[in-house]
């Protein structure tokens, strides 16, 4: 009987030692980086004027404006992600006759308001960018897939409760290619992700600056970290 | 007693412990849209009711039922027009259509045609008037730009003025045809054949409609 009693008081004892062990971790790990934060991080996307099931024709606009909002208790930092679908496409001018071998080719051209940049090396994704005197979206990186390719965006400084983003783009189009090489009534979808996460207290990205705009290596950095949340 | 308490305390703290883990992580937050689009595109298809035909007489007036129409089977509205023609010319002469099964004009396609009428022994009024002249005067909802027009590019087909929308289908550019043979009747062709074009435009990067069929298929034509 006593021996029974040992026994259960020394696995006690060893389970309150593994668990104080791990507290106490858990306790510095707190003290040191603040990671515990009083709020939450929630965002709302937005395509205010864009309307689901529209019909897409060669070369004309469709509204379509993605902006986050900051719908949390804390400062974010905000990304959008844009999945552009492919085609085996011939591409035509605007005189109508064919501008570049049959080929894979993104389907829609993206448009931003006046002042709008290009993404390097894009003749069809245009944004609302960050300048020196106004915020706005950086490009982050391109993905290129079978079927479609992948566009990351980070806006350029953190958004406070209540706040939005100007939209990433204003417009898109199908682009103009021979007809049915898109069989007539297919249904595209150009998917579009928003993250968010706390932009306070990021131990795990350094350089940042205290406040103001972000380098495109700081919302790399971020970006990466969001990435793997997901995952 | 004392064991009891050592082992509400280890649970305590495992659960302090678990709730710590998930809320070590940063906080985040995601939102998505689909967004879907739907590609354009005109569509038609030449609907007939056309039984078929029995072998064509000697010496007669020959009836057969054609209701030639065109339905829109596409996503858009669009305008329409129809070539229909005897290619032997000697038959065009001795041919007729009619659009209300009373009335046969001569299916040649001179829209300066006019003249009389004689009632055959079904009762039917055949016309020497042609056909093209018979709808061009009524300023119907089909009308045929002569081979003599100057606007070239639209010449000898059959246009609906209106454009036709999703789903419906023009109504009947006629129902029946007459064919009047001699002696020695041959076999023979009546060629029908559709076309369409988008009612919307792309202007700057803008969706412009067409103010009638023939800017639409100017443009289309260009």
């Amino acid at each position: 009987m006593d021996k029974k009693k040992l026994i259960a008081a020394a696995a006690a004892g060893g389970l309150l030692l593994l668990c104080s062990l791990a507290v106490a971790y858990f306790t510095d790990h707190d003290t040191k980086n603040n990671v515990f934060t009083v709020g939450n991080v929630a965002l709302e996307l937005n395509e205010e004027h864009f309307i689901d099931g529209q019909l897409a024709r060669a070369d004309i606009r469709i509204d379509k404006d993605p902006t986050v909002k900051n719908t949390g208790k804390n400062d974010e930092f905000v990304f959008l992600e844009v999945k552009v679908p492919k085609g085996e496409i011939t591409l035509l001018g605007s005189d109508g006759k064919p501008a570049a071998p049959k080929s894979s080719q993104e389907l829609f051209s993206f448009f931003g308001g006046s002042g709008a940049q290009t993404v390097s090396g894009s003749d069809n994704f245009a944004y609302n960018s960050s300048t020196s005197s106004a915020d706005g979206w950086v490009f982050l990186e391109k993905t290129a897939a079978a079927d479609e390719d992948t566009y990351v965006f980070g806006y350029s400084t953190a958004i406070s409760t209540g706040e939005e983003t100007v939209s990433l783009f204003d417009k898109f189009a199908l682009r103009k290619f021979i007809e049915e090489e898109v069989a007539g009534g297919t249904k595209l979808t150009v998917p579009v992700n928003a993250y968010g996460i706390q932009a306070s207290s990021l131990d795990g990205v350094s350089g940042l600056p205290e406040s103001g705009s972000l380098s495109v290596q700081n919302l790399k950095d971020i970006f990466e970290i969001c990435r793997n949340k997901q995952n | 007693m004392k064991k009891r308490k050592v082992f509400t305390g280890s649970a305590v703290l495992l659960a302090v412990l678990a709730a710590a883990g998930g809320i070590m992580a940063y906080l985040g937050a995601a939102d998505d849209a689909e967004n879907t689009v739907e590609v354009a595109h005109d569509k038609i298809t030449v609907t007939e009711n056309f039984p078929k035909p029995s072998d064509l007489s000697s010496n007669s007036n020959n009836y057969y039922t054609k209701e030639v129409a065109v339905a829109n089977t596409g996503n858009v509205d669009c305008y329409v027009r129809v070539y229909a023609d005897f290619p032997d010319s000697r038959t065009a002469a001795e041919s007729y259509y009619s659009a209300d099964g009373v009335n046969y004009y001569s299916a040649v396609r001179d829209a300066e045609r006019s003249g009389d009428t004689e009632t055959d022994d079904n009762g039917r009024t055949l016309h020497t008037q042609s056909f093209v002249n018979m709808l061009n005067s009524q300023d119907g909802k089909w009308i045929f730009v002569p081979d003599d027009s100057s606007s070239e590019k639209l010449r000898g087909y059959f246009y609906y003025k209106d454009p036709v929308k999703v789903g419906e289908s023009t109504p009947d550019l006629f129902r029946s045809v007459m064919i009047k043979t001699g002696d020695a009747p041959e076999s023979l062709d009546l060629v029908v054949y559709a076309e369409s074009v988008d009612c919307v435009y792309e202007d700057n990067g803008q969706a412009k409609t067409y103010a009638d069929y023939a800017s639409a298929w100017n443009a289309f034509l260009n």
